[in-house]
């Protein structure tokens, strides 16, 4: 009672110090938060050109757009910087910003660790792309599979294994930053279970890259050794080439949950705001974002079937695969229900969430058949990929670009375009869509992934004309949201503290926050300390948790 | 402000009526493209099942899961101006939060025991095939027949076989991991260097098949093609006694 204030009144605050300097020197887990977020939505424009150059490559079957050389370390660059310099650190951006603001910290628990990590993701960055300076990138495919990843001639491989451990050791030191900060530096009463699912989402995350991190690392470090010692890990009559895929998807298989439950956790937070309702069963949020993460070790050797496994192995992998639907269909039915007899007000980051939703669902029911030995059809082919962009395209594309919208205006004190938003939303909606919906039809039909061209195959032409114009669609939206968000630092409305009426307790401080982060909190008895304080200040009683409708 | 709502109204459920008419009329269009191209072999026959019993329930759990969120979205939606008081605070509810995570289990228990009824007719290898060998390499496969035949020069990357025999390949790589696939005939098996893994079809019908390499195995993968030709069993004989050597 005695720390309820009312609510300071909005002041739009320039950073504190500006100059090159400052922001070189910062350990602000805001500021690198911000520097995270420039960054990766950098290497996004980058991955994103790669793929209108794929798009148009296979626009006619002759495919002469690019050569295949050229194609192939395309697709591979593209595929990497989407992951590994985008979706990933992305969520380490957000993560940056909103961790410490939602648990009511002052920083980070390490700030200048904090620090190092982004210096080392784009300095990893850098050092995986300069691989183009010097005789060409990996042309290996993301998943860099031996022998033919040992095979390649140049450097490529070497930058590409390089780059990618720099990025590694990133993000393992900011895993390890997101849980000491989230379980050390809580503020009193914000309990475990009064977290914001958000908070909950990046600690996962973070779980989730310590645990699978170094496995990678080292399946990364024997395939350097493979390449220019002769070490023979993965050769054939001295280890096995598949060794490396069982090590590479016990990480990458994980890392596609890493991917996706930030984005879940942005969507939690969003649904509730807009809909004026607390999240329908926030404890069963948290348990299947657990199940998850831990479902999700388990689950690697879906992508190995046609390797031929015995059949307990076999057996296995089909069914962990089609019971990690469970946690996700009971996420998306909390979503709605949430919604459900709701007030929605259809802000920005309303649409994208709803948006996000309708799609994720395509994903994840077209993930049932990736499960079965139907994937035996459909693996490796342009089914799958339909498949991952409606999982992990709508993860950036959705949930983070919502995100976005819900957080600029405490980011940087003001207002997207509302209108230019709600644009650029359904642009982006139709374009993607058009975009990765034929991708299912052209798969189905025997179009393998990762073919540079398809002359025997003219039948497949319209489908992939379908998707380059989709493309080119999306690329707009993506155009309009960047548009937005430049003009709207300049013009935009200003936002005041808490634009939306939020609940978690980076809305109680200023637009954007001291470097400090918050002069005093208000006290925290729920997982909506704000909408608590909203209650008390206009004299309504409190709402109590558990009422079950 | 009615008046345009009702307006609103209209035109939404026009739009909504032009979708479905245009997804009607559009359906035997797309029919072939929502599922396998010509499965003809009992195994890619078997997954087409897996597969068209997946869809089955995936398109049914999309219309009414995605039809649910849009209605939520529409009816619950606040309308510019409208000020509404705010809505009840429900946090949760256990029995129906156990109701949708049960429900989900038990569809996904039923369809696992339709796939594992169907995987042996995909996996396991009838008994007496007829025996061929493949041989992977950059950007070729070639082929080895029972008494170690080989195909005539000419065409060497073309496997000719009898139709309505169960056809048992074995496959080795000399380099890169490859994958041998052609969709009507079955499964995807990768063609791993250092060890011989197995797949089988028997194709029920006269022609030629097309397929080609599905793991990615360098800047030719593109052009690693496969080519089936499927013959009566007197054109087999004859092929093998004439061609081969």
């Amino acid at each position: 009672m005695a720390t309820a204030q009312p609510i300071p009144a909005s002041v739009p605050v320039s950073p504190a110090s500006a100059g090159l300097r400052s922001w070189l020197v910062t350990v602000d887990h805001k500021r690198i938060g911000i520097m995270y977020l420039i960054t990766t939505l950098f290497f996004f424009l980058t991955g994103g050109l790669m793929a209108l150059v794929i798009r148009l490559q296979l626009e006619t079957s002759a495919g002469t757009v690019v050569s295949p050389e050229q194609y192939d370390q395309i697709f591979t660059m593209h595929g990497t910087t989407m992951i590994f310099l985008f979706v990933v650190p992305v969520m380490a951006a957000f993560g940056n910003y909103f961790v410490p603001l939602q648990i009511g910290a002052r920083d980070m628990a390490f700030p200048k660790l904090n620090a190092a990590s982004f210096w080392l993701l784009l300095f990893g960055g850098i050092a995986m792309y300069s691989s183009f300076l010097f005789g060409g990138a990996s042309g290996a495919g993301w998943t860099a599979y031996p022998p033919l990843s040992v095979q390649l001639p140049g450097h490529g491989v070497d930058f590409w294994i390089v780059g990618l451990h720099i990025i590694g050791i990133s993000s393992i030191l900011g895993a390890i930053n997101f849980i000491c900060t989230i379980h050390n530096m809580r503020a009193t009463g914000m309990r475990l279970t009064r977290m914001p699912l958000f908070t909950w989402c990046i600690d996962f995350y973070s779980i989730m890259i310590l645990a699978a991190g170094p496995v990678f690392a080292g399946a990364l470090t024997m395939l350097l050794l493979d390449r220019n010692f002769g070490t023979g890990f993965y050769d054939p009559s001295t280890g096995s080439p598949i060794l490396y895929q069982h090590l590479f998807w016990f990480y990458s298989h994980p890392v596609v949950y890493v991917m996706a439950l930030p984005g879940f956790g942005m969507i939690s937070e969003i649904i509730p705001v807009f809909s004026r309702k607390p999240l329908f069963g926030y404890k069963a949020l948290v348990y299947s974002v657990a199940a998850i993460a831990f479902m999700g070790f388990l689950v690697w050797g879906h992508h190995m079937f046609a390797t031929n496994f015995n059949g307990p192995v076999n057996a296995w992998f089909i069914l962990a695969s089609v019971a990690i639907a469970v946690p996700t269909g009971v996420k998306i039915f909390n979503w709605i229900g949430t919604m459900w007899m709701g007030r929605i007000r259809f802000e920005p980051p309303m649409l994208f969430a709803v948006g996000f939703i309708g799609l994720f669902l395509i994903g994840g029911l077209s993930g049932l058949f990736l499960a079965s030995p139907v994937d035996l059809q459909v693996t490796d082919s342009y089914f799958v990929v339909a498949h991952f962009h409606y999982v992990l395209g709508t993860v950036p594309v959705f949930a983070v670009i919502g995100g976005l919208h819900y957080w600029f205006p405490k980011m940087t004190g003001r207002m997207m375009n509302r209108s230019l938003a709600i644009w650029s939303f359904w642009v982006l909606f139709v374009g993607f869509n058009l975009t990765f919906f034929p991708m299912h039809a052209a798969g189905l039909s025997g179009m393998p992934r990762r073919i540079a061209s398809y002359p025997g195959h003219p039948g497949w032409e319209l489908m992939n004309q379908l998707s380059t114009l989709g493309s080119f669609v999306l690329s707009a939206g993506v155009l309009m949201v960047v548009y937005n968000c430049v003009t709207s630092l300049r013009h935009g409305r200003v936002a005041g503290n808490d634009p939306w009426q939020a609940n978690t307790l980076e809305w109680y401080t200023t637009s954007p926050p001291p470097a400090h982060n918050f002069d005093s909190l208000p006290p925290i008895r729920s997982e909506r300390p704000l909408y608590d304080l909203r209650r008390e200040l206009a004299g309504q009683p409190p709402v109590h948790e558990g009422t079950v409708g | 402000m009615t008046l345009t709502h009702r307006r609103r109204h209209w035109i939404l459920a026009a739009a909504l009526l032009a979708v479905l008419t245009a997804m009607v009329t559009a359906q035997p269009a797309f029919a072939d493209t929502a599922t396998f191209s010509n499965p003809s072999s009992p195994n890619a026959h078997a997954l087409d099942e897996i597969y068209r019993a997946i869809l089955g329930v995936t398109v049914t759990v999309f219309v009414l899961v995605g039809g649910w969120l849009v209605y939520s979205a529409i009816r619950f939606r606040e309308r510019p101006g409208e000020h509404l008081p705010e809505p009840p605070q429900v946090h949760g509810s256990t029995r129906l939060e156990i109701g949708w995570t049960i429900v989900p289990i038990l569809i996904l228990v039923g369809l696992s025991a339709f796939t594992f009824y169907k995987l042996p007719s995909v996996s396991d290898v009838p008994k007496g095939a007829m025996e061929i060998s493949v041989m992977a390499q950059q950007y070729s496969f070639t082929y080895t027949y029972p008494d170690g035949k080989h195909p005539a020069s000419a065409d060497a990357n073309t496997l000719v076989v009898p139709v309505g025999v169960p056809i048992h390949l074995s496959l080795q790589s000399k380099d890169v991991i490859h994958d041998w696939w052609v969709e009507p005939l079955g499964q995807k098996t990768d063609v791993i260097p250092g060890r011989t893994t197995h797949t089988w079809f028997r194709a029920d019908r006269t022609g030629t098949f097309v397929g080609q390499c599905a793991e990615f195995c360098g800047p030719g993968h593109a052009t690693m093609l496969i080519k089936v030709e499927v013959v009566s069993k007197q054109d087999f004989d004859a092929y093998l006694a004439d061609k081969a050597q």
